[in-house]
């Protein structure tokens, strides 16, 4: 059961917008190797791999 | 990360097709060397970035390797372009359930979340046999074509990983977060019970997507502020990049 204020909100909520507001398309990414690895020779997908750092110069929240 | 490339429409698109894997640079001493193979910067080290679009067995580069995508392709539209002739190589035979994609912990989600201004959604439980279940229902409306790429998942085994969320984190369940500006805290906003339904699942999400509120970050901004609040992240292993790590070398 959905525990918070979901129940009395969403009807309104999704009444006003059908996709959430902040849908723009993005690329959905595998955050290790070992399991991203897994998954393309399981599907015989090819890889497109980025690695970036979480932090710049120390500090977070920021690619 | 070079963000013109990578939000780019038909790069997007043709991503659905790829498996598109982001190692989270530094912050683990099994990925470095690997990520070291396929890319050293001028100083021979580990930089920030890596790009290399590889076959499915990890074998062959399928483009030039580089710090970033730039240095394979002269504009994104390039990128997208030889994107769709590498799936050529590649015809896509029937369809695979993928598995959830999940960050390493709780403290990386939250990072991670908020460097992409998306929620984290947790699956807190100690049992594993739950955790899969969860894993497996949440992996289903990871992929659907209106959630792919707008939330980040992990998993959380202990209360005490959950430390740094505000809100009422006690009960097991999917907890939906949306992260702190720099990614060290977090705030819950939608939470579902271990016996939720599909449909409640995806009723929590659409909520937490309608509801989260993030700000446009710039670089410069944000450093200088993150400076000033004493905000200082610890990677797992020593910034190598010459370009980023002139005071800290390390970590813990």
């Amino acid at each position: 059961m959905i525990r918070r204020i979901v129940p009395l909100l969403l009807p309104l909520v999704m009444t006003l917008a059908a996709l959430p507001a902040n849908a723009a398309d993005r690329i959905a990414w595998y955050s290790t190797l070992k399991q991203g690895l897994a998954v393309a020779k399981a599907t015989g997908r090819p890889i497109l791999l980025v690695s970036a750092a979480p932090h710049c110069h120390g500090i977070s929240g920021i690619w | 990360m070079d963000r013109s490339y990578l939000s780019h429409a038909g790069v997007v698109a043709a991503s659905r097709e790829f498996v598109c894997i982001r190692p989270l640079t530094y912050e683990s001493a099994v990925e470095a060397p690997y990520l070291e193979s396929l890319f050293r910067g001028r100083s021979g080290n580990l930089e920030n970035t890596v790009f290399a679009m590889l076959s499915p067995d990890a074998k062959t580069r399928l483009c030039r390797t580089g710090r970033s995508p730039g240095f394979a392709f002269q504009s994104p539209d390039q990128m997208a372009a030889a994107m769709k002739q590498i799936l050529k190589q590649f015809p896509s035979s029937k369809p695979v359930a993928r598995p959830l994609p999940l960050l390493p912990n709780v403290r990386l989600g939250l990072n991670v979340s908020s460097c992409d201004n998306t929620p984290l959604a947790i699956i807190y439980s100690p049992d594993q046999a739950v955790r899969t279940r969860l894993e497996q229902q949440l992996a289903r409306l990871a992929w659907d074509k209106n959630h792919i790429g707008q939330v980040q998942f992990c998993v959380a085994t202990r209360a005490e990983e959950l430390k740094n969320i505000a809100g009422k984190t006690q009960k097991p369940g999917i907890l939906i977060v949306q992260p702190g500006t720099y990614g060290n805290n977090g705030q819950l906003i939608s939470a579902v019970d271990l016996d939720t339904t599909p449909t409640e699942l995806g009723d929590a999400v659409d909520f937490a997507l309608l509801i989260a509120e993030f700000q446009q970050k710039t670089m410069r901004q944000h450093i200088v502020r993150g400076q000033q609040l004493g905000v200082n992240w610890k990677t797992a292993i020593p910034v190598t990049d010459p370009g980023g790590s002139r005071k800290r070398r390390r970590n813990n």
